[in-house]
């Protein structure tokens, strides 16, 4: 069954912005906990997740970030390396369906209760309250990373998901794709994408992304990319990259 | 964002298709805009009829031996997710389809898709005809809300000083950085708890006194002028943005308000000038306050 998370909305969530925005890790870390009075759930659909799972999930994230130097400031490569760690562990953890995944409140939550010292942490020098705040999930703390998984994971029957592909990507490569809704929406595209992008001779994948990403784009007006198979998707991607379309 | 598709097309009137009907209770019902009472664990299934003069529609596109599909499916608005189509071959005649949304990937709304489509790549494709599979010959779509309620412009009522904001401003519109992301969630109207009488304005909604209505109409105004500018700012950006996005709105908002849009763009356009002609254009499209 999946889980229902708990939520944290609105007025509730700016105001807790305005408490932590300022706090030192140490200080966030003091703060940490599993409930708060102010939270909500979806009213069915799955179980509640209890406040000992919740707070397993916050010590894994804290466990992983150890790895990669928290709580002292770290550089951009580790801290790029703790996303696609936490990424990995909140996809296991987080059995939701994808209506639940989309409701803000439930990133929020992780933010401002779960686990403020680790967005601290992550973004450190970072005055964006998106990090923070869930408003577009490809730039919140943490829902940005569940989507990531979902959209670049590699499902197979029996088998734990397949992340080898989003370990292989840099933020460059995630934004150039998972901002673009109409191509990160069809994950066997996004991944035929990345793929494309990351076989590329004698062209960085960011140029081959940047190139690419505006045809593909003007393509999807009208050609219909989720009923191809993969093969398709991949010789049409090809002809695109090449020019020859 | 346009329509207009680089080859030909069939006409509409050659294609016909049923409403949507939902399995409930093991019964085929009309499902309307809105499924009633759909939680996680709803595995939706729907059906429809599609009859289609294939003939026809193979003379008007210029395809006469092309292998076609019928390709339906669904794409969820706020997750931009889409589901994979039931694909069946186009033959004429009556044909029905089922299609279900599996819970774990849906979206609050879903988006019905039913599409004719062009089966395999054509490398002997002449300019005017459909060339790469998938090419979308005719579409069809059909809105479906499974959770919530129709939206209102999104608002909240925060305290500026504990969030940050400037603590004598009335108002603050909190806008993406990317044209692309879902105006729900992504878009939102922030409002000082300390301007009580924009609070009280804004809470009594049509039995607004004259002062309130004032208030009101110029917080409109005002909002109007942010969503436009913020759409003139990215205006190349916007012109393949996807629908149901925060671009997608604010464009179609700074088409409405301003007559030569293309115009505003430039980096050296008047300020003061392109205010008045947001003030202006709002007004006319029905924002803001009347002068009559």
């Amino acid at each position: 069954m999946t889980q229902l998370w708990p939520r944290l909305d609105g007025a509730v969530v700016r105001s807790l912005y305005g408490e932590l925005r300022n706090r030192s890790v140490s200080d966030l870390a003091a703060v940490v906990q599993s409930d708060h009075a102010r939270a909500t759930y979806a009213a069915t659909g799955g179980a509640r997740v209890t406040s000992s799972e919740v707070a397993a999930l916050g010590e894994q994230l804290r466990v992983i970030a150890h790895d990669f130097g928290y709580p002292e400031a770290t550089d951009d490569s580790r801290r790029i390396g703790y996303d696609r760690a936490a990424a990995e562990a909140l996809f296991e953890r987080m059995d939701l369906t994808t209506v639940e995944a989309a409701h803000n409140g439930v990133w929020n939550f992780l933010t401002f209760v779960v686990a403020p010292d680790l967005v601290r942490w992550r973004w450190l020098g970072s005055s964006n309250p998106e990090r923070w705040i869930c408003t577009d999930r490809t730039r919140h703390m943490f829902a940005r990373l569940w989507w990531q998984a979902l959209t670049f994971g590699q499902a197979g029957l029996g088998v734990p998901i397949d992340l080898s592909l989003l370990r292989a990507l840099d933020e460059s490569d995630l934004n150039q794709i998972t901002e673009r809704r109409a191509i990160a929406g069809n994950p066997r595209l996004a991944q035929a994408v990345a793929r494309l992008a990351m076989s590329a001779e004698g062209a960085t994948r960011r140029t081959v992304l940047r190139d690419l990403t505006p045809r593909l784009r003007r393509r999807l007006a009208f050609v219909d990319f989720a009923a191809l198979t993969d093969q398709q998707i991949e010789e049409h991607l090809r002809s695109l990259k090449g020019g020859k379309t | 964002m346009s329509d207009v598709k680089p080859y030909f097309v069939p006409p509409s009137a050659l294609i016909a298709v049923s409403e949507w009907s939902g399995l409930v209770g093991g019964e085929w019902e009309a499902i309307g805009d809105r499924v009633e009472d759909w939680d996680y664990r709803t595995r939706l299934q729907l059906r429809c009829t599609i009859d289609a003069d294939l003939d026809a529609v193979r003379s008007a596109a210029r395809l006469a031996d092309a292998p076609l599909i019928w390709a339906i499916g669904w794409r969820a608005t706020d997750t931009g997710l889409v589901g994979e189509p039931t694909q069946l071959a186009a033959v004429s005649g009556p044909i029905t389809v089922d299609l279900e949304v599996p819970p774990e990937r849906a979206g609050s709304t879903i988006i019905l898709t039913r599409r004719l489509l062009l089966a395999a790549d054509r490398g002997d494709a002449v300019p005017g005809q459909a060339r790469w599979a998938g090419s979308i010959l005719w579409s069809d779509e059909t809105t479906l809300r499974l959770t919530g309620h129709g939206a209102a412009f999104p608002a909240e009522v925060v305290d500026f000083r504990a969030t940050g904001h400037d603590p004598d401003a009335s108002w603050y519109l909190e806008l993406p950085a990317t044209p692309d992301v879902p105006v729900m969630g992504a878009m939102i109207l922030l409002i000082n708890a300390s301007d009580t009488a924009l609070v009280s304005a804004v809470s009594v909604g049509r039995r607004a006194n004259d002062v309130q209505q004032v208030l009101l109409a110029t917080m409109e105004e005002g909002i109007v002028e942010e969503l436009v500018r913020w759409a003139l700012h990215r205006w190349r950006d916007l012109e393949d943005v996807e629908g149901d996005s925060v671009g997608a709105s604010a464009r179609t908002l700074a088409l409405r308000v301003l007559p030569d849009v293309e115009s505003w763009t430039v980096p050296e356009a008047d300020s003061m000038a392109l205010k008045s002609a947001i003030v202006d254009g709002c007004r006319r499209i029905g924002f803001g306050r009347r002068l009559a």
